[in-house]
C-alpha cells in the first residue's frame, strides 16, 4: 500500500467509522458547547485539523526518538501537551501581529481547538497501540477532525428538531442530544466490528 | 461599647453572607447545575473508561488532587498573565501534576488500573473541567471561591462518573469493585461508548426532572405566602377603613365595636412585620454568561 493510499484509508477510517466522538469521547464535551453556535462549526473544526495535524507532524519523529522506558512512558503526554501548547502559543501570537481581526474572531476558540483531547488524544494513540507510519498518522488526525465537524453538523441539526412540545419536558435540551448520541454511537458501532484505534 | 457591638455585629453578618455564597457557589456545580449533567462538561473519561468503579474512583481523586491547585493558582496568578498564556500554563501545569498521579496509582495502587486509564489519566490535563473551571471561572474569582468551585466540580465529576461506572460494570461484567454480585445475566456491551452516552443522558433528564418538580413546589409555596400578604394587606386597609369610620361615629357622638379580624390565624396589627419571604433555593444561580470568562475559554 503506498503513502497515498494508507493516508486516504486512516481518513476514511477515523471520519465514518471510528469517530473519535462516538467511539472514545474524544472532543465530546467540547462538541456539545460549539453546537450552540452553528456558525461556528466549519471555523472550529478547521482549527482543530490544523492543530492535530501540525502536533502530529511534530511529535511523531519525537515519539520515535524517544527510548521506551518507565520514565519516558510518564513524560510522553507532557510532551505531547508541551507541543500542543507551544503551537497555540506560536499561532495567538502570529494571529495577534499580523491579523488581528482575525484574531479577535478566533480568540474565544482556539485554546478549544488547541488544548483539546481530539489533538493530544490522537498525539498518544498514534504510537500507542498500533505503529502507524506517517502517512497513516496524519490520515488519522485529519480524519478526526473531519469526523468531528459531520458529527456537529448532525448533532447540531437534531437540537433543532428535537426543540418541539413531542419530547417530554425533562429530556429537552442536553439529555435527549445524549441520548440521540448514544444511539449514534450504536449505529457507527455495526461498521466496526470491535476494531477500535484506542 | 455601641460602636464595638456594631462593628461585631456587621463583621457577623457578612462572615454569614460570605458562607451562603461559597455554599452557593458549590452546590451549583455540585448539584444544581452539575459539571458533566448540566454543563456538559468532562464527558471524554466517563464515555471512554467509566466502566468499572476502580477507575471512576481513582480518576475522581486524580481530578480533585489536580484542579483543586490549578484553580487556586490562576486564582492568585491568572489575571495577570496574558491573554496568551493563559491556557498553555494551567494546561501544561496540570499535565505536569498529572504525571505525579499517574506515578501514584502505578507503584502506590495497581498496575493493572494504571494499564487500563494510562491514556485518558493524562489526558484530563486538557480536559473541558480545566478549561472552563481553572481557567474560566477561577481567573476571575478569588481564591476562596475558586477552591470551593473546583471542590465542588470535582465531587459532581465523581458522583457522575462512579454512578455510570458502577452501572456498566454491574451490566458488563456482574461486578461492583471486581467484586462478583451473582447478576444471573449481563449485557457485555454496556462497556461501549454508546451505553454511557444513554446513561448519562437518562440521569441528566432526572436530574431535570427533579429541580422542575422543586422549583413547582416553590413557586407554589411562594404563591401560598404571597396570598397571606395580600390577606394580611387587606386586613389592614378594613381596619383602617373601621377605624375611620369610629372616628366619624365618635365625632358624631356614636360609638362602633371594632373588632380586628384574623385571616387565617395571622393577626394583624399596624406594626407588625411582613411575613418573611421562603427562599426555596438560597443558593446563588450563575448565568450562562458568568461562564464566559476573559482568558480566551469562553464558548
Amino acid at each position: 500500500m503506498n503513502p497515498f493510499q494508507q493516508l486516504v484509508l486512516y481518513l476514511l477510517a477515523a471520519a465514518f467509522l471510528q469517530n473519535m466522538v462516538l467511539s472514545a469521547g474524544f472532543g465530546s464535551s467540547t462538541m456539545l458547547r460549539i453546537v450552540r453556535r452553528p456558525g461556528d462549526i466549519p471555523l472550529f473544526s478547521g482549527l482543530l485539523g490544523i492543530f492535530s495535524l501540525l502536533t502530529v507532524l511534530i511529535a511523531y519523529p519525537i515519539d520515535l526518538l524517544i527510548k521506551v522506558d518507565p520514565f519516558t512512558k510518564l513524560v510522553r503526554p507532557l510532551i505531547m501537551v508541551t507541543i500542543a501548547a507551544v503551537l497555540y502559543i506560536a499561532m495567538s501570537l502570529l494571529l495577534k501581529k499580523k491579523l488581528p481581526p482575525v484574531y479577535r474572531r478566533l480568540r474565544r476558540l482556539l485554546p478549544l481547538a488547541a488544548f483539546n483531547n481530539v489533538v493530544v488524544g490522537v498525539a498518544l494513540v498514534v504510537n500507542h497501540q498500533f505503529a502507524l507510519t506517517l502517512p497513516g498518522a496524519v490520515g488519522l488526525s485529519l480524519g478526526s477532525s473531519l469526523g468531528f465537524f459531520l458529527l456537529s453538523v448532525l448533532t447540531a441539526e437534531a437540537r433543532e428538531k428535537t426543540d418541539n412540545p413531542d419530547v417530554p419536558q425533562a429530556f429537552r435540551g442536553l439529555p435527549v442530544t445524549l441520548v440521540y448520541l448514544g444511539i449514534l454511537a450504536l449505529a457507527v458501532m455495526g461498521f466496526t466490528s470491535g476494531f477500535s484505534f484506542i | 461599647m455601641k460602636t464595638d457591638r456594631h462593628t461585631k455585629t456587621k463583621s457577623a453578618k457578612s462572615g454569614t453572607h460570605q458562607f451562603w455564597k461559597l455554599t452557593g457557589i458549590f452546590m451549583d456545580t455540585f448539584l444544581l447545575r452539575n459539571i458533566v449533567l448540566v454543563q456538559a462538561i468532562g464527558l471524554c473519561p466517563i464515555i471512554a473508561v467509566g466502566v468499572n468503579l476502580q477507575y471512576g474512583v481513582v480518576l475522581t481523586l486524580c481530578t480533585a488532587a489536580v484542579l483543586l491547585p490549578c484553580s487556586l493558582c490562576m486564582s492568585f496568578f491568572g489575571d495577570r498573565l496574558p491573554d496568551w498564556l493563559r491556557a498553555p500554563t494551567y494546561t501544561v501545569g496540570a499535565s505536569v501534576l498529572l504525571i505525579g498521579a499517574a506515578a501514584i496509582v502505578d507503584r502506590c495502587i495497581s498496575n493493572e488500573v494504571y494499564a487500563a486509564l494510562y491514556l485518558f489519566l493524562p489526558l484530563m490535563a486538557v480536559n473541558t473541567i480545566f478549561t472552563y473551571r481553572a481557567g474560566g471561572f477561577s481567573v476571575s474569582n478569588r481564591p476562596a471561591a475558586a477552591l470551593v468551585d473546583a471542590l465542588g466540580s470535582s465531587l459532581g465529576f465523581g458522583i457522575v462518573i462512579c454512578v455510570v461506572s458502577a452501572l456498566r460494570e454491574l451490566a458488563s461484567f456482574g461486578t461492583l469493585w471486581n467484586i462478583p454480585v451473582g447478576l444471573r445475566w449481563t449485557l457485555p456491551e454496556a462497556a461501549l461508548p454508546y451505553a454511557a452516552f444513554i446513561i448519562l443522558g437518562f440521569m441528566a433528564a432526572f436530574l431535570q426532572w427533579v429541580k422542575s418538580v422543586a422549583g413547582r413546589m416553590s413557586a407554589r409555596r411562594d404563591s401560598r405566602v404571597t396570598s397571606h400578604k395580600a390577606a394580611a394587606l387587606a386586613a389592614e386597609a378594613d381596619k383602617a377603613d373601621i377605624a375611620a369610620e369610629s372616628e366619624e361615629a365618635e365625632a358624631v357622638g356614636l360609638t362602633a365595636e371594632t373588632e380586628l379580624s384574623t385571616e387565617e390565624g395571622l393577626p394583624v396589627e399596624n406594626d407588625a412585620p411582613a411575613p418573611a419571604r421562603v427562599e426555596s433555593f438560597p443558593f446563588s444561580q450563575l448565568s450562562d454568561d458568568a461562564l464566559e470568562q476573559k482568558g480566551g475559554s469562553e464558548a
